[in-house]
């Protein structure tokens, strides 16, 4: 099945829980939402939404995942747009009117999905076009793109009797029928068919977003009824809800090198998209607006913090007040060696101790706690340069010093050093952290998925992917939300 | 009875009548130009051999055409009831549909 596609100029896999993927299965605790719906043997599926909003994207990926024989009648657009706009389609054509289908079980000739240009057809056309696939493929799925733009040519009492024609013929014939619309309002198909998926986008600062909403579905309990997406390499990648990951058999960190000027993030996509990982001597500000949940921090504090070990760069790290040592040291500690970690320094109130990291005492005493990490640090500078400063101020229960922090910040900068800051709005330090920061990335949820939305540099939202369980350490992926 | 031609084309203007009241007149011309592919003459070969075309519109519509063809064979029996034409070549029509009808009722 065809499950990679270009992404930056490099092949990745694609972690889609929309689509079934057999190699993922061991670690998936459900079946993908596509899988789930195909196996209840829908024979009407109605994708509605406005135009550029992914309806041909989401029917091609519901045929690709379907491994039936398909059939593609495009009422709007030709087979040449079809494959500029769907690469991963496109590649695959053999002639002028046939995609070959490496998604189709049988691997002799019948796994053609033949597409039908039917933009100046009739509905009897499409009827008929209908009705012979139906009756020479067994279990076949049909792409109606869109079915609007011929039904609004019949009358409304021919309209629904051509619709309830086909259905029933689908019905009978165990195929599959989707129709795609581009006027949700005026349809009369709803009643009818077995499910409605309605794909809606909206703004946010000038960035798309994107989420469908799942009207319908008979047989099956939605768990989700309304799931973001993104189109991301003109595909339909669902972005679903997870507030949890760790790795089911830890290994070791695989470390990105660092550059002259750059410190990698330990994420190759967050250092894509900062062009190359974090300026030396950067401050970063990582907002994180409320209902993002506490692992994405860790993920992305562990990813920096293991790297840099790994690197042999000094990590010092206060966590959040409300974080045990225990929870920071969990995604550190299992995938780093022992050398390695004896350059980690975690300031805490925590009693507890480890004897593996160094553990310093933070007090109720904010300048204190500034001073002695300050003092920590300029020692780490001296003996390894660049050292890497992590400090989550969100719920902070100490009242800091604005000039002893900025102070704090200037030794950062000039020393070559990285300060990761983690903060909310409602923090004392933030209205300052945000002027200061080089880097400025916000955090947030949109129907429970995390997204972070690069604010400066200006680069787009993407969403976060915990893959932890996967690669065997704290992994995440950014997947652009276009 | 087969050289009736005015009565066959009068049953078969009740059929596709009753047919295009139910799935539209688009569908019932690509299944009339399909039953002619296949040897028929069109959806009129139901007063010729109605268990042919019952078993055409069995391959499309599976048990769906059952009722259909109940419904077609209320259209004809209306049609005797108003007992304007040869009422026993309808009747003899109707029992053909409605016996290979109960036969895949059984069959189900």
């Amino acid at each position: 099945m065809q499950n990679k596609f270009n992404y930056e100029e490099e092949e990745i896999d694609v972690y889609n829980e929309f689509i079934y993927y057999p190699e993922y299965e061991e670690y998936s605790k459900d079946k993908s939402i596509l899988h789930e719906f195909l196996s209840t043997k829908p024979t009407s599926l109605l994708i509605r939404g406005l135009p550029g909003t992914g309806k041909t994207t989401l029917a091609l990926e519901l045929l690709a995942a379907s491994r039936r024989p398909g059939y593609y009648i495009s009422t709007r657009v030709s087979l040449k747009k079809i494959k500029e706009y769907f690469p991963w389609v496109a590649d695959l054509l053999k002639d002028e009117y046939v995609v070959k289908s490496s998604y189709s079980i049988d691997s002799n000739n019948n796994n053609d999905v033949p597409v039908t240009d039917a933009r100046l057809g009739t509905s009897k056309a499409v009827v008929e076009k209908v009705m012979d696939f139906i009756l020479t493929h067994k279990n076949a799925v049909i792409i109606l793109d869109s079915w609007d733009a011929i039904a609004k040519e019949t009358d409304m009492d021919e309209r629904l009797k051509t619709e309830k024609s086909m259905v029933y013929m689908a019905d009978a014939n165990n195929s599959m029928l989707i129709f795609i619309s581009e006027e949700p309002e005026h349809n009369t198909l709803a009643y009818l068919v077995d499910s409605i998926i309605t794909l809606e986008m909206y703004y946010k600062d000038s960035f798309r977003l994107r989420h469908m909403k799942i009207d319908k579905m008979r047989g099956m309990q939605i768990k989700y009824s309304i799931i973001p997406y993104t189109l991301k390499g003109s595909r339909f990648i669902p972005l679903l809800s997870k507030d949890y990951s760790y790795p089911i058999k830890p290994i070791q960190f695989n470390a990105i090198k660092n550059s002259d000027k750059f410190i990698s993030t330990g994420s190759k996509d967050m250092d894509t998209v900062l062009g190359g990982g974090i300026r030396k001597g950067s401050i970063v500000l990582i907002e994180r607006e409320n209902g993002v949940g506490k692992s994405y921090i860790a993920h992305i504090l562990a990813s920096l913090t293991l790297n840099a070990l790994k690197n042999r760069l000094p990590v010092l790290t206060t966590p959040a007040p409300y974080v045990p040592l225990k929870s920071v040291l969990k995604y550190v500690k299992p995938f780093c060696s022992r050398e390695e970690l004896s350059l980690y320094t975690v300031f805490t109130k925590d009693d507890s101790s480890d004897d593996t990291a160094n553990i310093c005492k933070l007090t109720d005493d904010a300048s204190f706690n500034v001073n002695q990490t300050c003092s920590i640090y300029m020692r780490n500078v001296t003996r390894y340069k660049n050292t890497i400063l992590t400090c989550d101020t969100s719920l902070a229960d100490v009242n800091y010093n604005i000039n002893e922090v900025i102070n704090g910040i200037r030794k950062v900068k000039s020393s070559d050093g990285v300060l990761f800051m983690v903060s909310s709005r409602d923090s004392p330090l933030f209205d300052a952290l945000q002027n200061i920061a080089d880097v400025h990335i916000r955090l947030f949820t949109e129907h429970g998925v995390a997204l972070c939305q690069f604010v400066r540099p200006y680069k787009g939202i993407h969403a976060i992917i915990l893959e932890s369980e996967y690669k065997g350490y704290p992994y995440y992926r950014l997947v652009e939300v276009v | 009875m087969h050289g009736n031609d005015a009565l066959i084309a009068f049953i078969g203007k009740i059929v596709r009548e009753h047919l295009t009241r139910v799935l539209g007149n688009s569908t019932v011309q690509v299944i009339d130009s399909w039953l002619k592919k296949r040897g028929c003459k069109g959806i009129e070969d139901i007063c010729v051999d109605p268990e042919n075309v019952s078993m055409y519109l069995y391959i499309i519509f599976k048990d769906a055409a059952i009722l259909l063809e109940n419904e077609i064979a209320r259209a004809l029996e209306d049609a005797i009831n108003s007992g304007s034409k040869d009422s026993e070549f309808i009747k003899d029509i109707v029992v053909k549909i409605r016996s290979y009808n109960r036969k895949k009722v059984c069959n189900i």
